[in-house]
C-alpha cells in the first residue's frame, strides 16, 4: 500500500513575490509532491494555511502517514490547536520532515524543546552537503556530497538537542558549517530535519534533494497497525 | 590532586625534516605538554615510540590518569603487546585523548571498531572548527569557533562509529567539512579525537587548541563508575529463579 504524505506549505511568498512565483509557479508544496512522486509511489497531497483548520484537520493528519512541512514567514499564525493535533499524531507515529525555515515552525520547535535558532546570511554562498553516514537509508542513492551552486547559508551554532543521528553536514562558502541532515526520535513518531530550501532558490527541483526528501518519508513511515 | 598526564608521541618528522625541526625544536610532545600546563597545573611527562616498551610501561601508565596521542609515520610499528596494554587501561578507566593521524594508530583504530579513514589534502587551507555543543566541558573558553589559518584537510567521509557526543565541526576552505572534535567512552575510558595538528603547521602553539586539549584531559580525567561484572551470576533474590 501507498504510503500517504501530506506537505504541508503556508504558501505566502510565491504568492507575494514575483521572483519567487517564476521559481515555484505552483508553489514549494506542489514542486515537492510532485518531485518526491518521480522517486517513490507515495500518494502524495498538499494542505496549505489557507485551507480551512489550517489545512491540518484531524481527517487529514488521521490519513497522512507523514507530514512534510516548510513554512517561514507565517510561523507564528499556525494555531496552537492544530500544531497540538500535530504533534499528537507524530507521537503515535506520524513521520514529520521539517524543511528549512520549518525549524522555526511552533511544532519542531516544540517537539525539540530547544529554540532551534541559527546564524543565516542570504548571500548566494554555494553550499556542499557532506553525507556522514553512509549507512543510513536516507542516503540511499546520494553520492559523498550533495551540491548546491547557490542556498540561503544556515549556520552553527543551531541551538538543537543533539540529533539522535547526524546524516549530513553542511559547508558554506563563507565559513560556516551546520547540521543539516538530522533525525528525532518523539514517541512513536520519526523525525527528519533537512536545512536546504530557501524560497529563492530552485532547491526542490534538484533531483538529489528530492532523492533525500522521498528517502526521508519512507525512512519516517511506520505501518499503521504497529 | 594533579591530574596526571603522559603526552604520546612517535618524535620522527620533527627530527627528520628541517622545517618541521623549526616549528617544534622539541618536538610536538614538548609543545603540548608545555602549552597545557599553560591552561591547567597537570603533573606531565612525555613518552617517546624509541623508549624502552615504546615509554608505556606499566609503571608510566600507572601513573597516567590521561594518554595523550600524537602518531602518523610508525603507526603500524607501535607493538601489539603495547597496543592490548593501553587498551586494556582505556578499558579501565585511563582516558586518552587522540589527536590527528593518530586516528590511524592501532589504538583508536581498535577502540573505534572501524577503519578511521578520512579524505585528506596537504595544500594549506583555511580551517574553522565550529563549536556545536556549547554545553560541553571541553568547550570552555572557546568562542563560536577556532579559526587556524593553515591546516591539513581531514574531510568526511571519517570512518567512525556515530560519535557519543560531538563538540566541533570543521569548515575547510577546499568545500571539505570533518567531525573534528568527537568523544566516545568504551569501558570505563572516555575517549576525545580532535583532529587539527599537522606537523607543518604550528597549531599546538594556538592557545585555543592547548585550550581545548587542556579541557578534554580534565573531562577525560573524571570519575567513573565500578568495574562491571560480566558472566553468569546467582538470583539477587532467594525466592528468584534458580536461587
Amino acid at each position: 500500500m501507498a504510503i500517504k504524505v501530506t506537505v504541508w506549505n503556508e504558501y505566502v511568498n510565491e504568492r507575494e513575490y514575483p521572483h519567487i512565483g517564476e521559481i515555484y509557479p505552483q508553489g514549494i508544496h506542489t514542486a515537492i509532491a510532485e518531485g518526491i512522486v518521480k522517486h517513490e509511489p507515495f500518494e502524495a497531497r498538499t494542505a496549505l494555511l489557507d485551507d480551512p483548520e489550517q489545512g491540518l484537520s484531524q481527517k487529514i493528519l488521521q490519513d497522512t502517514d507523514v507530514l512534510i512541512w516548510w513554512s517561514h514567514m507565517k510561523n507564528d499564525q499556525v494555531q496552537d490547536e492544530a500544531v497540538n493535533r500535530v504533534i499528537q499524531r507524530i507521537r503515535e507515529g506520524m513521520g514529520f520532515i521539517a524543511l528549512h525555515s520549518g525549524s522555526g515552525s511552533k511544532i519542531f520547535k516544540q517537539l525539540m524543546g530547544t529554540t532551534c535558532r541559527h546564524t543565516w546570511r542570504e548571500a548566494d554562498d554555494a553550499q556542499r552537503l557532506w553525507v556522514v553516514d553512509p549507512s543510513h537509508p536516507i542516503v540511499e542513492g546520494i553520492g559523498s556530497c550533495i551540491e548546491l551552486e547557490r542556498e540561503e547559508m544556515y549556520g552553527e551554532y543551531f541551538d538543537i538537542p543533539a540529533p539522535d543521528e547526524l546524516v549530513f553536514i553542511s559547508w558554506y562558502t563563507g565559513g560556516e558549517v551546520l547540521r543539516s541532515g538530522c533525525t528525532y526520535r518523539r514517541g512513536r513518531g520519526k523525525i527528519f530535519y533537512f536545512s536546504p530550501g530557501h524560497e529563492e532558490h530552485p532547491t526542490y527541483y534538484n533531483n538529489d534533494i528530492l532523492k533525500v526528501i522521498a528517502n526521508g518519508v519512507k525512512w519516517a513511515y511506520s505501518p499503521r497497525n504497529s | 590532586m594533579a591530574i596526571y598526564v603522559t603526552v604520546w608521541n612517535e618524535y620522527v618528522n620533527e627530527r627528520e625534516y628541517v622545517h618541521i625541526g623549526k616549528i617544534y625544536p622539541k618536538g610536538i610532545h614538548m609543545a603540548i605538554a608545555e602549552g597545557i600546563l599553560q591552561h591547567e597545573p597537570f603533573a606531565v611527562r612525555t613518552a617517546l615510540i624509541d623508549e624502552p616498551e615504546h615509554g608505556l610501561t606499566n609503571e608510566i601508565l600507572d601513573r597516567t590518569d590521561v594518554l595523550i596521542w600524537w602518531s602518523h609515520m610508525v603507526n603500524d610499528k607501535v607493538q601489539d603487546e603495547i597496543v592490548e596494554r593501553v587498551y586494556e587501561r582505556v578499558m579501565n578507566g585511563m582516558g586518552l585523548i587522540v589527536l590527528h593521524s593518530g586516528a590511524y594508530s592501532k589504538i583508536f583504530r581498535k577502540l573505534m571498531g572501524t577503519s578511521c579513514s578520512a579524505k585528506g589534502r596537504e595544500a594549506d587551507d583555511e580551517e574553522r572548527l565550529w563549536v556545536v555543543d556549547p554545553s560541553h566541558p571541553i568547550a570552555e573558553g572557546i568562542g563560536p569557533y577556532i579559526h587556524l589559518k593553515e591546516e591539513e584537510m581531514y574531510g568526511e567521509y571519517f570512518d567512525i562509529p556515530t560519535p557519543d557526543e560531538l563538540i566541533f565541526v570543521s569548515w575547510y576552505t577546499g568545500g571539505e567539512v570533518m567531525r573534528s572534535g568527537c568523544t566516545f567512552r568504551r569501558g570505563l575510558g572516555k575517549i576525545f579525537y580532535f583532529a587539527p595538528g599537522h606537523e607543518e603547521h604550528p597549531t599546538y602553539h594556538h592557545p585555543d587548541i592547548l585550550k581545548v586539549i587542556a579541557n578534554a584531559v580534565k573531562w577525560a580525567a573524571t570519575p567513573h563508575g565500578n568495574k562491571p561484572v560480566y558472566g553468569n551470576v546467582e538470583s539477587r533474590e532467594k525466592s528468584g529463579k534458580g536461587a
